[in-house]
């Protein structure tokens, strides 16, 4: 004969698949996430100033260097 | 008839499953916004030229739905007491004691702010901004302002289903063209026949639930009237594609046939007595007979649009 499983036991295992279904959604947010991050950057244009790094010219400092007490 | 009987017993006997969850987010109507959206975005980048990473697209779509599904969830939190009281909705996930209604709140705004921010990531700050808008007005404006004071609820609360077009084409271009609002104008004039077809049917379970909608307000000979004349403004509207070239000769023809179908059930409904006392079977399924048709309607349109603009179809009868 088949026990029949306590309302208890019912709300765990129903708590425990929504658990899973909240997890595999949040994987495929940052999923979604990264794979739209990179596909931005990889479209983006980083030429001239644009760029991620300081790539001009420095001014000069020399001047304000002498100036300096120091 | 519905035999729910919500008790403490019956709601330990059913936890809710991903299914409800899914529920909430009224999937039928998910996929109507997906579709009208998906055209958007392929007409656009037929129209304007401008390709968009077919990734970031379908994640825009995704977006779109993922929105839709957000503001569904919000409906079904703050309507949950007048879902309860009419039959079509009260085996939904919170009427049925499956899901509390705080979790569908938690849901509708976790998702919203998701959406837009997806939307925001994968094409531009307008397409994003129009989401939010669009969530905005079906889960406050229609929902928690129109839906229970005016017989013009659906109406105006119409135009939170017509967005999905201009977000797409927004998201492609970052601009909303009148083309995109062409699109927007004839899911907007098209909602009103739609659902008050439906409410010919229902508007026993509205009258119950206390909510205005036209039948139960003006009564059913109104209805259809009001019905016709949108339907005689729908169908010309649906043509105005051809004239400025979004639409071509596919879609002027699917246009003409289709709309000419939808006037056609529009002048039956009017003739007949669909939402009186008196109405029988045959009444009944000719107004739901009009509701699926203008179902098939908006997607033979939206179709033949994304038909035309995708398989290079698309042979417009005036210049763009």
């Amino acid at each position: 004969m088949t026990e029949v499983p306590s309302p208890e036991i019912l709300r765990l295992a129903a708590q425990k698949r929504r658990n899973l279904w909240l997890a595999l959604a949040l994987v495929v947010f940052v999923v979604l996430v990264g794979v739209t991050t990179t596909l931005r950057i990889q479209d983006a244009d980083f030429s001239g100033e644009n760029g991620f790094y300081f790539s001009g010219k420095m001014p000069d400092m020399t001047e304000s260097a002498a100036e300096s007490p120091e | 008839m519905s035999n729910l009987q919500i008790t403490p017993d019956t709601l330990a006997l059913r936890p809710a499953t991903a299914h409800d969850y899914f529920e909430l987010l009224k999937p039928r109507i998910i996929f109507l916004v997906v579709f009208t959206g998906l055209a958007g975005l392929v007409a656009a980048q037929g129209i304007s030229g401008v390709s968009m990473n077919p990734v970031l697209a379908a994640i825009s779509v995704l977006a779109i739905a993922v929105g839709s599904g957000a503001a569904g969830a919000l409906n079904m939190w703050y309507d949950a007491d007048i879902d309860a009281k009419m039959i079509r909705t009260s085996t939904r996930p919170i009427p049925s004691g499956a899901v509390p209604r705080e979790e569908a709140l938690a849901l509708g705004l976790i998702l919203s702010g998701a959406s837009v921010l997806l939307m925001w990531m994968a094409s531009n700050l307008l397409a994003a901004v129009l989401l939010a808008v669009s969530i905005a007005y079906y889960g406050w404006f229609y929902t928690m302002l129109l839906k229970r004071r005016t017989s013009q609820n659906i109406v105006i609360g119409g135009a939170a289903g017509a967005f999905p077009p201009v977000i797409a084409w927004a998201a492609v271009t970052g601009t909303t063209p009148p083309d995109a609002w062409l699109l927007f104008a004839i899911i907007f004039v098209w909602t009103p026949p739609h659902f008050w077809a439906l409410s010919l049917v229902a508007h026993k379970d509205y009258e119950r639930a206390g909510v205005p909608m036209l039948p139960v307000v003006h009564g059913a000979a109104t209805t259809r009237r009001q019905i016709l004349y949108y339907t005689l403004l729908l169908a010309p509207l649906g043509l105005v594609p051809v004239a400025t070239g979004l639409g071509g000769l596919l879609y002027g023809l699917v246009a003409l046939g289709a709309g000419a179908g939808f006037v056609w059930f529009a002048v039956r409904l009017l003739r007949s007595v669909a939402g009186d006392p008196d109405a029988g079977d045959a009444e009944r399924k000719l107004a739901m007979g009009t509701f699926g048709f203008s179902i098939l309607y908006l997607f033979l349109l939206f179709g033949a649009l994304l038909i035309e603009h995708a398989t290079g179809l698309h042979f417009p009868l005036v210049g763009h």
